[in-house]
């Protein structure tokens, strides 16, 4: 071992090393230090663990639960050499500074992680937060019930260097797993916290920051073991409760949060997103972009259905793969986010279930289009302008100077055809023609192509006539029905899916609509449910 | 005996846990629309037909038991009074149809090695000259035979996989079953239904000239002698139109692409002189039922549909076309989870 550590131990807790008392020490110390590596070396892989899951966030906290850890498990292994008689010791072990800090962290943290309880009989608690507030609950009972050991252990009689060192010892446990059980618990605290507004959220982050600094502070002090006066104050756990009630009640009657109020999961993990997909076990849609996948656990996934199943609900990206519109589980609002700047804008008001528009976005995610079987709304997110569009029924396509739309079987009384719009974004349509409503199309990222997609041909046609401008032969894989248009990719080419008549590989193709040659996209995965294509890759870099 | 707290600490881990999984099991668990279609409270008797039937038969299906009895393993033909028989030489893994009279069948037989046809009137077999081929079957869209209204003319089309293992549909062939001669018609073209005039088949085309569309469908009626007796040309989204009895009217479904699916709005009827429509008919349903395919058509004012609710509940109905209106034709079929999956073949369903 470091003689430095040694040293350090002595300075701060003014003791001297004696040939009674050198070897009791060293040992604590070796023993000590492999249990905390040990800890911390686990919190570290952890960490990894989490990184090559697409989260980019590197946090000490887990390297410092680690660390705790093997602290706690180290003094479990010192209690066994300690004598079994219990009786409180009369003296300081820890600073009574350190002591105010960690019963006042402990006192939040536990108020924090009753309140979650408390509100799980209120409200929907999820299985994270009520992990973190067990978890917390864990670690103050842990670090309470060692330290009140460490107090009540007796002394075994010997000299008084070795009474010395033994109560040194102590005092380096106690001090160590107070600071860090003060910093552990309020960050373990945190994640049972439900959404706060922004005033909320300094608050937290200033406690779980500002308390372990000051702890921080007082463990590089020296200190010395001190007698002190038996009994102690009650405050921590007439604060806690008093804490835990505020803040239950608080949760209770606080409003859905505010748009910019909370940031987005994750969000900034991602700079653009490729497509997003249901994760049906999780219930969750799920975002995927260059490097991997996130969990979208603000976005709702199922809408309830008419009696008979649930349906999925509504996500949509823009072309550039930077903006999506959601389902806010909290407020059940249409929610446009930017994932690079992680601002969100609510598009509506709370939503019943089945009156919950299908969105759709322009390519650079500046034009939204909110469709419901009464009509259509267009909304300028630069401006805030909300344009209604009547006699439109379904949104083909946003582009950069206006949509492609179709009006639906009452344009044409009589006939199975509909109308082919095409409108600027003040709402004012430029042409009207007829249209093949069953054909499956998607509109390029300019507004200025349609592709078509049939069983045997990709078609490319002029939105504001109609007419077909080009035509060429699918070159795919045998399959049984029309492939689907999912999306354009940056280079003019259309993804397509097909149907392999079950076979496993290869359900998503790029198509050139000019030769009507195709390559796989591999790195989409095939079994993806209720697929939204945001930023389509070019097949290079997939 | 342990420490009273190690019992404590083990309950208040137990406590905490089912506490963190408890909003996983508050998920609400998969809901099962319809596990199995209504049965009635006993399995029906099946007898083996040995001689006539006494009314027309409705439809018949293949059963879906598995034992090796005769009445599980061949055709069952109900009839309108809700009797049921197996017919001896049409095997379930075979091919049948009956005539829109319900008064004659047709089936590849094993040990014809071919066709036969069924009088049911009278009770008498008599082989066709079609050979029985193998085919990859009708999931993969391959054409069933199709008997003529009247029950004289039977529709038969082989298939073949091609190199690159996709299914070809052989020229159609339409046998005289009264006279036993057999007419090869072009190939080419998709084969719709049977019309007083002869059969209707469709051959769609790419077209550039049809703003807002990119196919045309071409409508034909040849025949049972193979002549063209009228042609008509719609806009591609029609290709799956039906002729009236008297040819002067195709019906189709009104559908619409959405982003889930195609919903179909109502039955649009095209006048086969000038190819426009003429008016669209929407069904009088329930809530949430639609559509689903056009079979037939009864008589030149009545089609025979397949309706479907949003879980696949497939039923049977007759659409008035004056008014809209449906009446379901009655079918039961033991153990058959769906109508649409069993596909009962359909005779005289008045």
């Amino acid at each position: 071992m470091d003689r430095t550590v040694a040293e350090r131990f002595a300075r701060r807790q003014r003791v001297d090393f004696t040939i009674f008392n050198g070897d009791r020490i060293l040992l604590y110390l070796q023993v000590r230090r492999r249990y905390r590596w040990l800890g911390t070396a686990t919190g570290l892989v952890c960490c990894v663990a989490t990184l090559t899951q697409g989260a980019i966030v590197i946090s000490a906290y887990l390297p410092l639960a680690g660390w705790l850890l093997g602290s706690i498990v180290a003094e479990i292994g010192f209690a066994q050499s300690r004598p079994r008689v219990r009786r409180r010791l009369n003296v300081r072990l820890a600073p009574p500074r350190l002591t105010s800090l960690w019963r006042l962290g402990a006192s939040i943290s536990v108020a924090v992680a009753l309140s979650a309880v408390a509100r799980s009989y209120g409200t929907e608690v999820g299985v994270r937060e009520r992990l973190y507030a067990v978890l917390t609950l864990g670690v103050v009972l842990a670090v309470h019930l060692i330290v009140r050991d460490l107090h009540r252990r007796a002394l075994v009689a010997g000299p008084a260097d070795l009474m010395g060192a033994e109560l040194a010892i102590r005092s380096g446990s106690v001090r160590s797993l107070l600071a860090t059980g003060t910093t552990v618990a309020l960050g373990t605290a945190l994640g049972s916290l439900p959404d706060l507004p922004d005033l909320g959220q300094l608050a937290a982050a200033l406690i779980a920051l500002g308390l372990p600094l000051l702890v921080l502070g007082t463990v590089t002090d020296t200190w010395q073991v001190t007698y002190a006066l038996s009994g102690r104050l009650a405050w921590p756990a007439l604060t806690a409760t008093l804490l835990a009630a505020a803040l239950t009640a608080t949760s209770l009657v606080w409003e859905p949060r505010e748009a910019g109020g909370t940031p987005l999961d994750n969000w900034y993990a991602l700079p653009h997103a490729r497509f997003a997909d249901l994760e049906q076990r999780a219930g969750k849609w799920r975002l995927w972009g260059p490097e991997g996948g996130i969990q979208v656990g603000q976005a709702r996934a199922y809408l309830s259905g008419d009696g008979t199943a649930a349906r999925p609900a509504p996500l949509a990206l823009s072309g550039d793969g930077r903006h999506v519109v959601y389902l806010d589980r909290a407020s059940r609002r249409l929610v446009l986010a930017h994932l690079l700047s992680r601002r969100e804008r609510h598009l509506t008001g709370p939503l019943a279930d089945e009156a919950v528009p299908e969105p759709a976005l322009s390519h650079d995610g500046r034009h939204v289009s909110l469709t419901t079987a009464t009509g259509v709304e267009l909304i300028d997110t630069s401006t805030g302008a909300r344009t209604p569009l009547p006699g439109i029924r379904r949104v083909l396509g946003l582009g950069p100077d206006g949509g492609v739309a179709t009006t639906g079987p009452a344009a044409l009384p009589g006939s199975p055809d509909t109308e082919l719009v095409t409108f600027d974004h003040s709402g004012k349509v430029r042409t009207r023609v007829p249209f093949d409503p069953t054909l499956r199309v998607r509109l390029s990222p300019d507004g200025r192509t349609l592709a078509v997609v049939t069983p045997d041909e990709v078609v490319t046609m002029d939105p504001g006539t109609g007419e077909v401008r080009g035509r060429a032969r699918l070159r795919l894989p045998a399959h049984p029905d029309a492939p689907e248009p999912l999306g354009w990719n940056e280079e003019g080419h259309v993804l397509v899916r097909i149907d392999l008549y079950g076979q496993a590989k290869g359900a998503y193709h790029l198509v050139d609509p000019a030769t009507g040659k195709s390559r796989p996209l591999k790195d989409i995965p095939d079994d993806l449910r209720n697929p939204v294509f945001g930023k389509v890759p070019s097949g290079e870099d997939s | 005996m342990r420490s009273p707290w190690l019992y404590a600490v083990v309950a208040l881990t137990i406590l905490a846990a089912a506490w963190v999984v408890a909003p996983l099991r508050a998920e609400p668990s998969p809901r099962f629309v319809r596990p199995w279609a209504e049965q009635p409270a006993s399995a029906p008797t099946v007898r083996q037909l040995t001689g006539p039937v006494p009314v027309p038969i409705r439809y018949a299906y293949v059963p879906s038991c598995q034992d090796n009895t005769g009445a599980c393993r061949h055709w069952i033909l109900v009839s309108a009074r809700g009797e049921r028989w197996w017919l001896p030489g049409a095997a379930d893994s075979d091919s049948l149809t009956l005539s829109a009279d319900g008064l004659r069948v047709a089936y590849s037989s094993d040990a014809a090695r071919g066709f036969v046809i069924r009088d049911l009137k009278t009770g008498t077999t008599r082989p066709l000259p079609v050979k029985r081929e193998a085919s990859i079957g009708e999931f993969f869209g391959v054409r069933p035979p199709l008997l003529s209204p009247d029950g004289r003319y039977l529709l038969v089309q082989h298939d073949h996989l091609d190199k690159n293992e996709e299914v070809v549909s052989e020229r159609p062939l339409i046998v005289d079953t009264d006279r036993g001669t057999v007419t090869r018609l072009p190939g080419g073209e998709t084969v719709i239904g049977w019309t007083a005039a002869g059969l209707a088949l469709v051959r769609e085309r790419s077209t550039n000239s049809l703003p807002g569309h990119v196919s045309t469908a071409s409508f034909v009626i040849r025949s049972p002698g193979g002549k063209v007796v009228r042609r008509t040309v719609v806009p591609g989204n029609r290709s799956r139109s039906w002729f009236s009895p008297s040819g002067h009217t195709l019906a189709s479904l009104a559908r619409e692409a959405t982003p889930d699916d195609l919903v179909t709005t109502g039955v649009v009827l095209v006048g086969t002189s000038k190819g426009h429509p003429t008016r669209t008919v929407t069904p009088r349903q329930p809530v949430g039922r639609r559509i689903a395919e056009i079979l037939r058509w009864e008589d030149e004012n009545t089609l025979v549909v397949r309706t479907a609710e949003a879980g696949n509940d497939s039923a049977y109905h007759l659409l008035d076309l004056q008014d809209g209106t449906t009446r379901p034709i009655e079918i039961s079929i033991p153990d058959s989870a769906d109508l649409w999956e069993t596909a009962p073949v359909l005779g005289s369903v008045r």
